[in-house]
Formats: C-alpha cells, structure tokens, sequence
C-alpha cells in the first residue's frame, strides 16, 4: 500500500551563538547546499518542501512565505510546520506521510531558528497558554527544573550521574565538524561546580542557544537507492501528544507519557523487543542532562529508576553498547526549530554511515526523538534494511 | 476505494467578529463535537488529528497545543500546519493514505478579534527593507487594486454577492461597500472581507469506515498547492501562482478539466476577480448569479486560515448524494501569497 | 568603535510590540470570577471522576466531555514538584526582571488529578519536598484581575516537615 521512504541526503550548518556573518535565508541555503550538493541535486530535482521554525521567536510572520525567493522556493510546493522543539522531526515525519502515500516523490525538510535574533526567553513563555498558564511561568528552565526533581524524588539520580551525561555530550560534540558547543576537557566536577540555574540544574546541565538550519532530503522506492548507496530507510514515524496543559501529566519526566507511548507503538512497528541490542545508535531530544537519564527509562534503554545507572555502566557513551547522541546531541547544539531534525539527521547519516568523524561502526538500526511543547513526542526509526 | 479518503462528517462554528463566549479550546471543540455528530462517531474513534492555525494570529507559539486533547489526539498523533485549512486537508489525506486506514479529525481556527491585524500584517513584512515603512497589507493590496484596474462598482458587486447569502452576517449592498471609508486608494474599508472569529471541523475517513458509518460521503479526490514569490515588485497583476496550484491539483486527482463548482478563497474583491478571470469562470456576474464561488468565501464571514475547509464544508453539503465535484481554494501569507486547491467528489 | 565604522556585518535592532485581547470563554469566565471574588478554586470532572485544572471541556484520559460539571478543589494543595530559580528572568506578562532567587513549582490542589505550576514562598531548595503541604497566598481584592497571578504565592504549611 504504502511506499518505502528513506532519508538519501543531510545537510547542516555551521551552528553557533551568534551567525552574525549571515541573514537567516543566507544561513537556510548553507544547509540546502549542503544537503542537495553531497548528491549533485539541484533545487529543481526535489518535488517539495517542509519548513520548520518558530516564527514568534525570530519575530516574521509568514516567514517561509518571505524567505521564498531567497531559498529558490518560489512557485514550488511548500508546508510549514511550527510546533516548539519537535518541529524538526515533525518535518521529516510530515515528509515521510506526503512520500509513503504517493503525493510527493522527493521532499526536502529544513528546520532552522536564529535565536540570537529574538528573544527566546519571552518568546518561551508565549508557548504558555494565554489565560492558564502565562501569569506565572519561569521560563523554559524554570518548568525544566521543577519536573526535573519528580524525576530525581523518583529515581534517585544524582548530580554527578546527570553530569556524566553533561561532559559525555560536550566530548562528543568534538568529534562533529557542525556542532555549537565543543569542550574537550570538561569535567564531571566542573559540571557540578557550574552556576546553579534552578536546582538541581545547573549551567552544564542545560542545552546552549544556537543558532543553525538542518536540512534532510527524503524519496521513495528506488529513487530512493539511486539517491544514496546506503539509503536510511524509514522503520517507524510515530507522533503521541500528552493532555492539554503542562501540569496535566503528573509525574511529568519521571514518566513522560507521550515518550512512552511513541516508543511502545514504534517498536511494535519496527518489530523491535530489545532496544539496547537491537538499535545501533539513539540521538535523543534531551533539553538537559537530567532529562537524557529519564529518556533511557522511557524508551526502555533500561528499567524504570536505571537511568542514573545506565549512564555509569556507560552504556551510552561512544563505546557503549547503545551509544546515545554521538553528535552531541541537544546540550552542545540547539537551534530550536532545526533540533530534532538535527537528531533524525544524525540518525540518517549515522544509518548512511556517513557520520564523519562521529560514526558508531556498522549501524543498522538509528532511533531518533523530538520534544517539545506540552510534552509532545515525535519518534523515528531507521534502518538500512528496506521494509 | 482503498487507499482513497472520503469526507463524512463536518462542524462549524457561529462563526461572528467577536465571540468571546468561547476561548480557543472551546471554540475549535464546538466545531468538532459538531462534526463528530455529524458523522455519528465519538473522540474514542479518532486515529488522528490534523489542525490548522498560525501562531501570531492566536498569539501563541505552537497554537495547536489549544485544540489536541479537544479534538481526541491525547496519546494519539497531532500534526498542525501553519497554513489555510485546505493544506491541512491535503496532509490528512496523505497521512490517511499512507495508513491504509483511520479515522482523522481535520481543525482549523482563528479569533482574528484577538489580534491587532496591523501587527500581524507588519510582522510578515520583510525587515530589513520593508518593516520600517510600517506597511500593512491594505497597502500593498490598493497597489494591486490600481494595476487591475477594476472598477469600484464590480469590487463592491462581488462583496455584496459574497455576503448574499452568509449564515452569520447581514447582507451588505453594493452601495454600502461603496460608500465605506476608502483606505488605500483606490480600496475602500468592506472590499477586505470582515474580520472574524471561528473555527470548523470535517472527519475524515477510509472506504471501508465510510461506508460502514453509512454517511454521505464525499471523497477528496486530490490537492495543489503553490507558494509564490515575496518580493512585491513582483507582476501583481499576474494569477499564474493560482493557476498553477491549480492544474496541480487536477493533475493529483486525474482530472481532465475543471468542474463547474470553484470556490475561491480571497480577503480582497479585486483578487477574487483576477482569480476568476484567471481561471475563465467570468465576472462580476459569474459571482452575482453564484457561478463562482457560491459560499461568498471570506467575504460570507469566514475567518482568515479557517476560509479554505469552511469552503470545503460548503461544497461537501453540495455535492452531498450527487457525483458531482468542486474544487476549493485557499491562501495563506499577505496579498494570498500562497494557494491551495481540494478536488472534491460526491461518492 | 562601532560597527558602522568596522567591515563587521552589522545587527539592526527591531521591537515588534505584540498586543492581544484572548476572550476568557465559558470555563475561564467562571473560574477567574470565583478565583478573584470569593478564592475559590474551580475544576471540571470528568465522567469518570478525573478532576481537572485548568476547567475544559474534554478529558483526554478518557476521550469524554466533561459537560459543565465542577467541583471545588483545594485551598489546601502539596508539592508536586519544585525548584529555586536563580537566573534572572524578564517576565513578558509585566516587562519586570523577577527577583531571584525564588521558588517554584507544581503544585497539587487537594480533590485535583492535575498540578499547575506557581511561585513558591521558600528559597531554600533543601526545606522543599515532594508531597510538602502549601497553601494560597492571596494578592489583596484590590490587587486581584482575573488571574492565576491573584494567588501570590503558595508557602508552605505552618509547622508542616
Ligand atoms: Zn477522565
């Protein structure tokens, strides 16, 4: 019935602080170029495009319609998409439903945010609900750290365990050319001894603000295979929701319903009984160390309380069994609108193997997860095995 | 039938210019719990929901977040697309098709009461070379106005035939159009549709669910979609944008030619007759005598991105027990800078 | 040096001012009303018995309207979850920099299945706790709009450990 869609081609910028050297259309086409030219395609090959960005936060209105000239996107086929830190894989997973059905053969997604250009901290709370929630928010790491000791009263994990998942990322993050934060020499006790933002996160703990543009070309079938030697097929494309309002789950990261909802349906598609053994690699949305040791929960990576231990036995790390975020993950790169594609950018290259300088050997299975908004969880998995 | 979507239930709001009796979330749910009855189903059966909105118009950054738990999708998939609800009804096909099977709610809505449309106009505008003029899209639409070149007469004929037969509006002469403060010359204050607040709902299904729920149904035969050119030296008398979007959507439906009932989408008098024109469908009169565009578009009162499926909902009662089809239009961006076309078919 | 006179690329600031006027609707209506005139906490509850804060028309536990039925919940709530915000934070809802540090937190009325989040009075993470009893500071009647903002704070039982 339906098609086989893969991802055949990644792009990404340069991500940074500040992209002061170039406008945000200007920042876009680094990543379009980049995308199209590691397959000689041009523009005019792909059939559509799915755009992702948060536009309160740069402030434009309608901005895939103004940008349309300067990304070569005029007269084509366009959707855009904006739904907080899962946007990015929304992209590719509103992609994969437009190809898999036989509307479009070949769609680009691109997410990208310059949130040097606005002022992320108001724009945040605009995602509150205007009559329920946005009289008294703390910002995004206010409403992070208050769910942070659910999980912490529940688990049991320590400061020093969320700080291994700190340093794990920021070393990673040195292995990959486009990542924002790189510290080779990062320490667990400097992470313990950064400023506490809101206990228990501290500086360390949290992601940095970037800004950046990813871009991923998907296609059907044996385009699909023309396109890339190694296409990263996709396995699973699932979305789950929580409840309304951000109080609604009540043990919030200790158990992040929506995250265990898409995992639950994903690996039943994917056939999937072992996730440890039988994916090669995860990039995970994780806004801060703390909440990459609930997502090895969530996602079963190990039982219920094991996150803190999962990271000491180093299960995760590069050399681990289930390496998780290779690239660095969120904590060393978050341009808003393009982080979880980055994650099912990273996934594709690293099914691709083409995952330079950060490559897990012989990938044949890539997980990849956006989230964001009031709890909102979209799950990708990948594979080189067509299906 | 497999692998088609068909349409078996609609809902929509009292659409007004304020309504302030109900938030977001109780508005969109008005329609949706309409359009649940409608198909004789409950939020239990709901596989997925699609919506529409835009997140400066309700001033809220991932605007959907009011409408999810409303609309069945509580650990269940939501996608929202920051367009006009046509486009929101073209993914849901596709995601419908690509499960073989389901039952999708397809939301749209707009408080267009909340906003101040100046400021949203402003932030859509170019801010580097643009913004600083304090342009909003009256402006650059009394441009098009003058190049057209239509005459004040035929503008307020066609806002007077769109309000004719509005369920929430009363109806409006063409000599009160013409009589309205003039804004942007050569515009006057009612050749812009009015500003409005609702939202609508269809349910969207496979063959198998759509016959067994033994509703009309109306099948979504296909879709087009065109984003243009930002840049307003562009040829704004050209409609080529339109024009494409909508051979794209014969093309998706295996359309050989277009059929007589279009419904055209436009804020603006002039551009629903540059659209007409465009399309071959006539005049002044081609609207009067409801040749095009029967449901009066925006200028009925349907709110600005719920326009496109609150046509569709028109022409699905039309075509209703019937085989025959109409294709729907909507735009999004300033000076319907976007367009995109649903092929409907009575089934 | 400023940038003009540098090959620097240069920022050019911009303020866009957003206004809106958000309809309160039927359920916030009734709710703020009973909030700002008589601190009562109003909730929906569903069919099935979830009560739910903020009020709305569905559960999405159980796919079921709620149909206008309420309950009163607290004043008396707990500590669902919290933490000590020390990073300064320019309140959008007030153009004002927040004092820090300052307390934080989900907050559970008695007889409600859900938690909102509120300003806690304690600024010493380690007298807060999972499961610590608070309750609603009000602002004055004089102070109070219609928002969840009318209840200052919440602090912490007298006596409670
Ligand atoms: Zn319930």
């Amino acid at each position: 019935m339906s098609r086989a869609v893969a991802g055949v081609a990644v792009g990404q910028t340069h991500h940074a602080s500040r992209r002061t050297d170039v406008s945000m259309p200007e920042m876009i086409r680094e990543a379009i170029d980049r995308c199209l030219d590691s397959r000689g395609l041009r523009i005019k090959d792909v059939d559509a495009f799915v755009l992702g960005n948060m536009e309160m936060f740069e402030g434009i209105n309608y901005v895939e319609q103004w940008m349309s000239d300067a990304l070569g996107l005029a007269g084509k086929q366009v959707w855009k998409l904006n739904n907080g830190g899962t946007v990015g894989a929304s992209t590719a997973i509103t992609a994969y439903n437009l190809i898999a059905s036989g509307y479009h053969d070949r769609v680009l997604c691109v997410g990208f945010e310059k949130q040097s250009e606005g002022s992320t901290q108001s724009a945040i709370t605009t995602v509150g609900d205007p009559i329920w929630e946005r009289a008294v928010m703390a910002g995004a790491i206010g409403n992070f750290a208050a769910m942070t000791s659910v999980y912490v009263n529940e688990s049991g994990a320590t400061a020093e365990q969320a700080a291994k998942v700190a340093v794990k990322a920021r070393r990673n993050a040195c292995n990959n050319e486009y990542a924002h934060l790189k510290l080779p020499n990062i320490t667990v006790q400097e992470v313990l001894d950064s400023d506490m933002l809101a206990y228990p996160v501290r500086k360390l703990d949290m992601c940095p603000s970037s800004d950046g543009a990813a871009a991923v070309l998907f296609a059907a079938e044996d385009d699909a295979k023309k396109l890339s030697p190694r296409p990263a097929w996709v396995h699973a494309a699932v979305v789950a929701h929580d409840q309304q309002y951000m109080g609604d789950s009540p043990k919030r990261l200790a158990e992040m319903r929506s995250l265990i909802e898409a995992r639950t349906k994903a690996y039943k598609i994917a056939g999937i009984t072992d996730p440890v053994k039988e994916l090669d690699v995860a990039e995970v949305y994780e806004p801060a160390s703390y909440a990459e040791l609930a997502m090895y929960e969530c996602l079963a990576f190990c039982p219920k309380g094991g996150g803190g231990a999962h990271i000491d036995a180093g299960v995760s790390e590069m050399d681990g069994e289930l390496p998780v975020n290779p690239s660095g993950g969120v904590l060393s790169t978050n341009p808003v609108g393009a982080t979880a594609l980055i994650r099912v950018a990273e996934a594709t290259l690293q099914t691709m193997n083409e995952a330079t300088g950060h490559q897990v050997p012989n990938v044949r299975r890539a997980l990849a997860t956006g989230y964001g908004g009031n709890a909102w969880t979209d799950l990708m998995i990948l594979g080189t095995e067509r299906l | 039938m497999s692998g088609d979507a068909f349409i078996v239930g609609f809902g929509e709001t009292r659409h007004a210019p304020t309504r302030d009796d109900a938030n977001t979330t109780e508005l969109a749910y008005e329609a949706v719990s309409a359009a649940l009855a409608d198909a004789g189903v409950t939020l239990h059966d709901v596989t997925a929901v699609v919506s529409a909105s835009l997140d400066f118009w309700e001033g809220r950054t991932i605007s959907s977040m009011a409408v999810n738990e409303i609309a069945g999708a509580t650990f269940k998939s939501e996608s929202k697309i920051s367009a006009d609800s046509a486009q929101a009804l073209a993914y849901a096909t596709a995601r419908l098709k690509t499960d073989g099977e389901g039952l999708i709610v397809v939301v749209t809505h707009c408080k267009e009461s909340q906003a101040d449309p100046h400021i949203i106009d402003l932030a859509g505008f170019d801010p580097y070379y643009h913004r600083a003029l304090d342009p909003d899209e009256t402006v650059i639409a009394g441009f098009q106005a003058a190049q057209l070149g239509y005459s004040l007469d035929e503008r307020s004929r066609v806002v007077a035939a769109g309000r004719k037969n509005s369920p929430w509006l009363a109806p409006l002469s063409a000599a009160d159009v013409a009589a309205s403060p003039e804004t942007s010359s050569p515009l006057h204050a009612l050749e812009r549709a009015p500003r409005m607040d609702g939202a609508c709902a269809v349910i969207l299904t496979d063959g198998a669910t759509a016959k067994r729920l033994g509703r009309p149904a109306v099948r979504v035969a296909g879709s087009g979609t065109t984003t243009g050119s930002y840049w307003l030296d562009r040829d704004l008398t050209s409609a080529n944008d339109l024009t494409v979007a909508f051979s794209r959507a014969l093309e998706s439906a295996g359309w050989s030619d277009a059929p007589d009932h279009v419904e055209l989408t436009t804020p603006y008098a002039h551009q629903a007759l540059l659209f007409a024109r465009a399309l071959g469908t006539g005049g002044v009169e081609a609207f009067e005598d409801g040749t095009i565009s029967p449901a009066g578009g925006q200028f009925a009162g349907r709110p600005g991105v719920v326009a496109g499926l609150s046509g569709v909902i028109y022409a699905v009662k039309a075509l209703q027990g019937t085989s025959n089809r109409a294709l729907c239009h909507g735009t999004t961006g300033l000076l319907a800078q976007s367009h995109h076309v649903i092929c409907l078919e009575g089934a | 040096m400023s940038s003009w006179d540098t090959d620097e690329p240069l920022r050019l600031p911009q303020q866009i001012t957003l206004n809106y006027r958000f309809a309160g609707g039927h359920h916030a209506s009734k709710f703020f009303r009973a909030l700002r005139g008589e601190q009562k906490i109003l909730a929906t509850k569903c069919p099935n018995g979830h009560v739910l804060l903020p009020p709305r028309p569905v559960c999405g536990l159980c796919n079921l309207p709620t149909n206008d039925n309420w309950v009163e919940v607290g004043p008396g709530a707990s500590l669902a979850g919290y933490t000590v915000v020390y990073v300064p934070f320019i309140d959008p809802m007030t153009g004002v920099k927040r004092p820090v540090p300052y307390g934080f937190g989900l907050v559970r009325f008695d007889g409600c299945d859900t938690n909102v989040y509120h300003l806690i009075d304690e600024t010493d993470p380690a007298k807060l706790r999972i499961g610590l009893p608070v309750e609603p500071v009000w602002k004055d009647e004089s102070e109070r709009t219609g928002s969840f903002a009318d209840i200052r704070w919440f602090k912490p039982v007298e006596g409670a450990e």
